[in-house]
C-alpha cells in the first residue's frame, strides 16, 4: 500500500485555518443578542455605583482644607483598579472553561476537528475571545477612569502598567480555564476545577509567602529576595503598578503587601561592638549594624515584572498542553500507530 | 482511495473493531452496512481522524489518518451520525466558518457557499439561523458543511437517520447527485433500502470484522442462495424436483401444483443455466423468476448467521 509523505507546511495552515474562524465566530455570536449589551450595561451599572459609594465614602474622610484632599484621585484609581481586577478574576474562568468542553456538550466538537485546524490554533482563538469579553469589559469602563484624571495625580505610566497586569492576569486565567475546559468533558467540571485551582493559588501564594518571609532565614542570609511563590499572586502585581500613597486604604493596603514580601531579611548574626550588649533585633526592621552587612543584592525588578514573567511561563506551558490534549489523536497515539501500524490486526 | 487493513479498536475490554480490511475504490458509493454496535461508527471516525486505531492501517486519498491527518482532513467531508449546530449564528455564517476552517480564504468560501446551498436545496434559507431549521434541513445543512472545501472522499455516517420518509428521498437522490459528481463516498446505514439502489459498492460489518465486500452484484453472489420460482405448463413437477434436486447447485426444491420453488447457490449465472438445462432437456417453462437475495436478504444472511469469514 503507497502512502504518501508528510505535506509540509501544514502545521501553519491548521493553525491559521483554527484561530481565524474561531475569533471571527466567537466575537460574533457573543456580540450578538441581548445578552452582551445587558451583562456590560449591568456591569457599568455596578461599577459606577461603587464609584458614587467610594466618593461619598472618602469625600467624609479626606476634606482638605474645605475642598477635597489631594489624594482622591490616587484612591480612586486605586479602588477602580482592584474592581476590574476582580472582575477579570470572576469572568475570565467562567468564560474559558467552557469554551472546549462547550463544543463537546453541544456535539460540534467532532465537526470542528474534521477539519485541518490545528490544536494551538483552537486553543488559541478559544482563549482570546474567552478573555475578549472580560477586558471589553474593562474596555467599557475606561471612561470612569477618566474621573481619576479630573482629581489628577496618577501618572499615565502607571495607567499603562495596569493594562499590562490586566492582559497578562486575564491570559493566565484564560489559560487556565481553557485548560481544564480541554481535559473535563463537563463545562460545570471543569468550571469547578478552574475556580478551586485558583483559589489554591490565589491564598496558597499568599500563605506560602508569609510562611516563607517569617521563617528564620539559613545562616549567612543577611537580604532575601521576595519568595518566587508571591508572584503567582496577582495582587503582589498591581499593587507594584499603584502610586504609592501615604493614606491606609486600598492602593496602601497593597503596597504593603508589596513592600512586606521585598523586605531584607533579618541579620541573624549582627557583629556586636565590644563591650556593649546589643538589644534583640526586631522581626521585620532594618535594625542592626548596616556596616556589618553584606551589600544588598542587586536591584531586583518590580513585582509586575516578574509576575508577567512567570504568567508568561504558565500561559505558554498551559497552552502547550491544552493544544496537545485537545487533539482527538493524541502525539502519542500517531506515535504508537507508527510503531504498530504496518503489523496486521491479528482480530481477536 | 480508501484503504483499511487490519484496523483495531478496543473500548476496555470490548471489541470494537477486530482486524477490518476493506477497499472503496475511487468514485464509488460505498455501502458499509452493519447492525448497531457492528463497528461503522468507530471505522468512520477512524477515517476522519478523530480517533486512533489500536492497531492496524487507514490511508483516505493516499495519506495514512494517523500519521498525516491533515491532508486527509483537506480532501474528506465527514458528516457524523449526532450532531449539533452554534447557536446565533445564521446558515450562510455557519458554512463561512466550516469552509474557512478548512483552509478555504474567505472570498472563496463566500462565492461557494451559495452553489453548495443550492445543491442540497437550502438556497432560501441562507440568513436563518441554523438552530431554528427543521431535523432534515440540519441534516442537509451538515452535509452542505462537509462538502464545502470540495472533498473528494465523504464519509456520512447514518445520513438520513431520524429522518421522516420524504426527507429520506431526498437526502437519497442527494447522494445520487454527488456520486455523479466523481466523489468517491463511504455511506453508513442499517436500513438496506436506502443502500440497495444507491451504492456501487457495498461491505458487510459484523462485530467488527467484514464478512463481505464488493461490488453489490458481487456480495449478492456471495452470500446469495437465490430462489427461483419455475413454472411448467405439464410437467409431473415432482419428476421435475427429482432432477433438479440431483444438481449440484441447487440446495432445495419444493413444488406447488405446476410451480416449482428451487433455492441455488450462485449468482445469475447458476440461474440462467439451470434454465438452460430445463429447455434443453425439453421441460415446458412457462415462467422462469428470479424471486429473492436482494441486498437486505443477503445482509441478513451472512450478518444474522455466523459470517462467512473475513475478506482482503
Amino acid at each position: 500500500m503507497r502512502v504518501k509523505k508528510i505535506e509540509t507546511g501544514t502545521f501553519w495552515r491548521g493553525f491559521l485555518a483554527g484561530l481565524g474562524p474561531i475569533v471571527r465566530k466567537e466575537v460574533r455570536v457573543r456580540s450578538r443578542g441581548w445578552r452582551a449589551p445587558v451583562v456590560i450595561s449591568l456591569y457599568l451599572l455596578g461599577v459606577s455605583s461603587a464609584i458614587l459609594f467610594f466618593y461619598y465614602e472618602a469625600s467624609r474622610f479626606l476634606h482638605y482644607r474645605g475642598g477635597i484632599h489631594p489624594t482622591f484621585g490616587l484612591e480612586m484609581f486605586s479602588v477602580m483598579a482592584v474592581i476590574q481586577l476582580v472582575v477579570i478574576c470572576l469572568v475570565t474562568p467562567a468564560l474559558a472553561s467552557g469554551a472546549v468542553s462547550g463544543e463537546r456538550e453541544k456535539q460540534t466538537f467532532d465537526l470542528l476537528f474534521s477539519t485541518p485546524v490545528s490544536g494551538l490554533g483552537v486553543v488559541l482563538g478559544k482563549m482570546l475571545t474567552s478573555i475578549g469579553f472580560a477586558l471589553m469589559l474593562v474596555l467599557a469602563s475606561l471612561p470612569f477612569f477618566g474621573l481619576v484624571y479630573a482629581f489628577g495625580g496618577v501618572p499615565l505610566a502607571n495607567f499603562g502598567l495596569l493594562v499590562l497586569v490586566y492582559v497578562v492576569t486575564a491570559l493566565a486565567l484564560g489559560a487556565t480555564g481553557l485548560l481544564f475546559s480541554v481535559l473535563f468533558r463537563r463545562t460545570q467540571a471543569a468550571a469547578v476545577a478552574t475556580y478551586v485551582f485558583l483559589l489554591v493559588v490565589f491564598f496558597g501564594s499568599l500563605i506560602g509567602t508569609v510562611l516563607i518571609l517569617e521563617a528564620p532565614p539559613p545562616e549567612g542570609v543577611y537580604w532575601r529576595l521576595p519568595p518566587a511563590i508571591a508572584y503567582l499572586n496577582p495582587l503582589f502585581g498591581i499593587g507594584s503598578v499603584l502610586p504609592e500613597r501615604g493614606v491606609p486604604f486600598v492602593g496602601d493596603l497593597l503596597h504593603l503587601g508589596v513592600r512586606y514580601i521585598r523586605r531584607p531579611a533579618v541579620p541573624v548574626t549582627v557583629p556586636e561592638p565590644p563591650g556593649l550588649p546589643q538589644p534583640a533585633p526586631l522581626a521585620g526592621t532594618d535594625i542592626g549594624a548596616p556596616q556589618a552587612l553584606p551589600p544588598p543584592p542587586p536591584e531586583i525588578w518590580d513585582p509586575w515584572a516578574y509576575n508577567a514573567l512567570f504568567y508568561g511561563i504558565y500561559i505558554v506551558a498551559a497552552l502547550v498542553v491544552a493544544s496537545v490534549m485537545i487533539m482527538p489523536v493524541k502525539p502519542w497515539q500517531r506515535w504508537r500507530a507508527n510503531r504498530v501500524g504496518g503489523k496486521r490486526g491479528t482480530g481477536k | 482511495m480508501i484503504k483499511v487493513r487490519g484496523l483495531e479498536k478496543r473500548y476496555g475490554s470490548t471489541w470494537a473493531l477486530r482486524g477490518l480490511n476493506f477497499d472503496v475504490p475511487k468514485g464509488s458509493i460505498y455501502g458499509f452496512i452493519g447492525e448497531n454496535g457492528a463497528g461503522k461508527t468507530t471505522t468512520l471516525r477512524i477515517l476522519a481522524g478523530l480517533l486512533a486505531p489500536d492497531a492496524g492501517t487507514a490511508v483516505v486519498a493516499g495519506y495514512d489518518v494517523v500519521q498525516n491527518p491533515r491532508p486527509v482532513k483537506q480532501r474528506m467531508g465527514y458528516m457524523p451520525d449526532f450532531f449539533g449546530v452554534y447557536d446565533d449564528l445564521k446558515v450562510t455564517e455557519y458554512l463561512e466558518f466550516y469552509a474557512e476552517a478548512s483552509g478555504l480564504f474567505r472570498a472563496k468560501a463566500q462565492r461557494l457557499r451559495d452553489e453548495v446551498l443550492d445543491l442540497v436545496g437550502l438556497s432560501d434559507k441562507g440568513n436563518v439561523h441554523v438552530d431554528s431549521l427543521s431535523r432534515g434541513m440540519k441534516q442537509r445543512l451538515c452535509l452542505a458543511r462537509a462538502l464545502m472545501h470540495d472533498p473528494e472522499v465523504l464519509l456520512l455516517d447514518e445520513p438520513a437517520s431520524g429522518l421522516d420518509p420524504l426527507a429520506r428521498v431526498e437526502m437519497r437522490e442527494l447522494m445520487k447527485k454527488l456520486g455523479k459528481m466523481g466523489k468517491t463516498i463511504l455511506i453508513s446505514s442499517h436500513i438496506l433500502s436506502e443502500l440497495a439502489d444507491l451504492c456501487t459498492h457495498v461491505g458487510i460489518i459484523k462485530q467488527g470484522v467484514m464478512v463481505a465486500q464488493g461490488t453489490v452484484e458481487e456480495v449478492l453472489q456471495k452470500g446469495l442462495r437465490r430462489e427461483l420460482s419455475i413454472r411448467f405448463l405439464d410437467e409431473d413437477t415432482q419428476k421435475v424436483a427429482e432432477v433438479l434436486s440431483a444438481r449440484p447447485e441447487v440446495h432445495s426444491v419444493s413444488t406447488d401444483g405446476l410451480r416449482v420453488e428451487v433455492e441455488i447457490e450462485g449468482g445469475p449465472e447458476k440461474g440462467a443455466a439451470l434454465l438452460e438445462f430445463l429447455i434443453q432437456a425439453g421441460y415446458r417453462v412457462t415462467s422462469f423468476a428470479d424471486t429473492t437475495s436482494s441486498l437486505e436478504d443477503t445482509y441478513l444472511r451472512l450478518a444474522g448467521g455466523g459470517g462467512e469469514g473475513e475478506e482482503d
